[in-house]
């Protein structure tokens, strides 16, 4: 059908198109996550009817709590430790509040206190020649280090290079190791004992500018006074070349003192700059 | 000490999809992990998983896999490099038992700098009885916001398939 809207002046405007700015319809709460520190994360959907929302606003019940932003999915903090929460979401514009959605199911914020971070050195310039992590508090169970690095060797045109691991400055020949290593053709695999330090991996500084090696390196029951220590670590070396290397070592410190320091010795040199070193406390 | 390993967002797979995206990646931990237990709906054995970092599936990805095969002593090796996407893990196919799902864990490591590659571990179980490690680097030095991920051979995750996402601060 065609519309003319005639102006004062005698001129009219055929077929007009008139924006007419709509409140939105509510959104869909997909899913509730707790996410083990407290809080809950929301997920939704927007309508895709109604006005476009410029908003959202999540709502705790009970408490009516609430936390806005601009997309999906929102954070929900300052909630209680072990009470049962719904939540419902409003689409917000210019013109208004949409109604609130159907309630979420039911979730229960907990808070694990299982992963501590312990201590963190970061590498700066001239590289440092070992890690030290030191004076490390019993309490947990296992420990953990992350890692990403790259140590000075440069020689034979090998991407990866060997780290060690020694605990308590402990040198004697009482480590005992074993590893599978890869270079993307073949695997080798390799064990020794009686050595003065266990073996780890990071890359060395043959591989490409801005590439770093990884390692993953578990050490259980560290605290223990009957048992032996243990640890595994996976751990490697990748880049954009054909050149790479991959390490997995399991390794055992003949010793009962609990663990309260632990230096990581680059196999060439030293760490360089860039290189990150993590410890975790894991209950 | 605070507790620095938090969960960030999970994803259970209600009708088969061809792809899950984690968005807006807070920019405030040091690593991130996704842990996965799923299978896919290719009619044949395994599918191969590939994460899109930031959307970008451009040749800069890189990695390392050493593997046992299922029921034999055999293992193999091999890389991949100048790939268009984080190859990280394999997960059962739509062949296995009905409730059969592989498992894998890929380790990101400080992902929201902007000085280094980003290298990353994975451990992966197929769920066939083999085993899977991967050491890979996405080869750019922008930090990670999203990540979305789907199978290699374009099959639709399974039913009851579930990916998390952590975050880990380092103090």
């Amino acid at each position: 059908m065609d519309t003319n809207i005639k102006l004062g002046s005698g001129s009219s405007i055929s077929n007009p198109k008139i924006k007419v700015k709509d409140i939105p319809n509510p959104p869909t709460i997909t899913s509730v996550v707790d996410n083990g520190v407290g809080g809950v994360v929301v997920n939704f959907t927007p309508s895709n009817i109604g006005g476009i929302a410029d908003s959202y606003t999540v709502t705790s019940s009970p408490g009516s709590i609430t936390s806005t932003s601009s997309s999906s999915p929102i954070w929900m903090t300052n909630l209680n430790y072990g009470t049962a929460y719904t939540f419902t979401v409003t689409a917000n514009n210019s013109t208004g509040v949409s109604s609130a959605s159907t309630a979420s199911s039911s979730v229960t914020p907990t808070f694990i206190g299982s992963y501590d971070s312990i201590q963190t050195v970061a590498v700066g310039a001239g590289g440092v020649s070992v890690i030290s992590f030191t004076s490390i508090p019993a309490g947990y169970t296992n420990l953990q280090i992350r890692a990403i690095g790259r140590t000075g060797r440069s020689a034979g045109g090998t991407v990866a290079d060997d780290v060690y691991i020694r605990f308590n400055s402990d040198q004697t020949s009482v480590y005992t190791n074993q590893y599978i290593y890869s270079n993307g053709s073949n695997i080798y695999a390799i064990g020794e004992a009686n050595i003065s330090y266990l073996y780890a991996q990071l890359a060395g500084n043959a591989l490409t500018q801005y590439a770093q090696g990884i390692m993953l390196m578990d050490i259980y029951d560290y605290s223990n006074t009957t048992k032996f220590k243990t640890m595994t670590a996976q751990c490697g070396a990748s880049q954009n070349t054909a050149t790479m290397q991959s390490m997995m070592s399991g390794g055992m410190w003949r010793s009962t003192s609990a663990i309260n320091r632990i230096d990581i010795i680059p196999g060439t040199a030293n760490f360089q700059q860039y290189s990150h070193f993590a410890l975790y406390g894991i209950r | 000490m605070p507790n620095t390993y938090v969960a960030l967002n999970s994803f259970t797979v209600t009708t088969p999809v061809s792809s899950i995206s984690f968005n807006s990646i807070p920019q405030t931990y040091t690593d991130l992990v996704l842990v996965a237990q799923g299978r896919t709906t290719t009619a044949g054995g395994n599918s191969d998983i590939i994460i899109g970092l930031n959307g970008d599936y451009s040749g800069i990805y890189s990695r390392l896999w050493t593997s046992t095969a299922s029921g034999s002593n055999s293992h193999v090796t091999g890389y991949n490099f100048n790939f268009g996407g984080m190859l990280t893990s394999y997960m059962t196919g739509g062949g296995a038992a009905a409730n059969q799902f592989s498992n894998d864990v890929t380790h990101i490591m400080n992902y929201a700098n902007t000085t280094t590659f980003k290298p990353y571990i994975c451990k992966n179980l197929p769920g066939n009885g083999g085993t899977f490690f991967t050491v890979g680097q996405y080869n750019s030095r922008n930090a990670i916001s999203s990540m979305t991920i789907t199978s290699l051979d374009s099959t639709n995750f399974a039913t009851n398939t579930t990916f998390s996402l952590y975050g880990i601060t380092a103090a």
